[in-house]
């Protein structure tokens, strides 16, 4: 399974709890909910989807999995149309 | 037919039909013009876009290719891009999708976007004795300071059946030049600021109107604040680290709160009346 990775050259910019994300070739700025948050920490190292899952899956246990890959695939799909991510 | 606007940044030159001119007038009665500019200055032109409608270019930025329908419409499209051009022609001036009221000497600044409200309340605020700023455009410099445009207020027809008895004679007393489903209200002088004023951020007030929702004033994160003011912030001449960083200065340049409400004119008497302290 391909793996995705944070896209090169996107700067972070926190806020307290907030997080932004720069796309100085774009010129947008992005702000990450909670789960964008999670997965962008996560993907500091390229990872594929199953290890995602299975990361959240440990992480909130009384969520269904089928829920969660649900949702993780929603959020990666508009982080990579955001240009925030990419496949490795 | 040439026109010379001053501007925060200096003349701007227009080339425009007469009832572009006439139309942009109505909206900022007071924008001052100029007999002349030197030619380097920042050119802005109507053109036809070939349906009926016109579109404007800027030699200063590229204009959204936005189009408007002859007349009032072409007129505020006009203010846009004067707008735009002189924003862009000072490095550190940012321009906020925005509303304002004057209040302590400082500025309370009504955050949303549109369809929010930000209108309704602030010429509901003017009717609660406020001074009326803006209702739609702030340009701040990079000394957090907002410059007067002094646009006249726009509301949109009907207003809304929550609308009191004395907000509606407010407006009808008031009601200047229609568009669409658009009305422009005449203010007297003493209401409103005068087209190059200037006066500092006191708040940044994010609109959270909900049907239902109990009125509410919290204070909220500098992060939250930026997360509304990135959409509403019009500075093309800035690269997006810069821009978040002038936003993040804003924030932290002035308390900021979030104001859940359902009723803006219960929500206007609220704040008129010291809720914000």
């Amino acid at each position: 399974m391909s793996a995705y990775r944070r896209r090169p050259g996107i700067s972070e910019n926190r806020m307290g709890n907030d997080l932004f994300l720069v796309d100085p070739a774009s010129g947008e700025i992005h702000h990450l909910d909670a789960t964008a948050i999670a997965l962008w920490t996560l993907l500091a190292e390229p990872r594929d989807e199953a290890e995602i899952v299975a990361t959240f899956a440990a992480a909130f246990p009384d969520q269904p999995v089928e829920t969660l890959q649900s949702d993780l695939r929603l959020a990666l799909h508009a982080m990579r149309d955001g240009g925030l991510i990419e496949i490795a | 037919m040439k026109a010379v606007f001053d501007s925060p940044t200096g003349p701007l030159r227009v080339d425009a039909p007469p009832a572009t001119l006439a139309a942009t007038a109505i909206q900022a009665p007071a924008w001052p013009r100029l007999d002349s500019a030197p030619a380097s200055a920042p050119l802005i032109t109507q053109q036809d876009s070939g349906d009926g409608t016109v579109r404007f270019r800027s030699t200063a930025y590229a204009v959204p290719d936005f189009t408007f329908a002859p007349g009032l419409m072409a007129g505020n499209g006009l203010v846009g891009a004067l707008i735009g051009s002189f924003t862009v022609g000072d490095p550190g001036l940012l321009c906020l999708h925005a509303g304002a009221v004057e209040q302590d000497g400082r500025l309370t600044v009504l955050l949303g976007q549109n369809m929010a409200g930000k209108s309704t309340l602030a010429v509901a605020l003017a009717a609660a004795g406020l001074r009326f700023w803006c209702d739609d455009r702030l340009p701040v410099d990079r000394d957090g300071l907002a410059f007067a445009l002094a646009l006249r207020p726009k509301l949109r027809l009907p207003l809304p059946t929550a609308a009191p008895a004395g907000f509606r004679a407010f407006v009808a007393s008031r009601t200047g030049t229609p568009e669409a489903d658009m009305v422009y209200l005449d203010l007297e002088a003493e209401r409103c600021a005068g087209w190059g004023e200037r006066l500092p951020l006191g708040r940044l007030l994010v609109l959270d109107r909900q049907d239902g929702a109990e009125m509410r004033l919290d204070g909220i994160a500098t992060g939250e604040v930026v997360k509304a003011l990135v959409p509403l912030a019009f500075a093309p001449h800035m690269g997006p680290l810069e821009r978040l960083q002038r936003l993040r200065d804003l924030a932290e340049s002035c308390p900021c709160q979030r104001l859940a409400y359902s009723d803006s004119f219960r929500a206007a008497t609220f704040l008129a009346t010291g809720g914000a302290a």
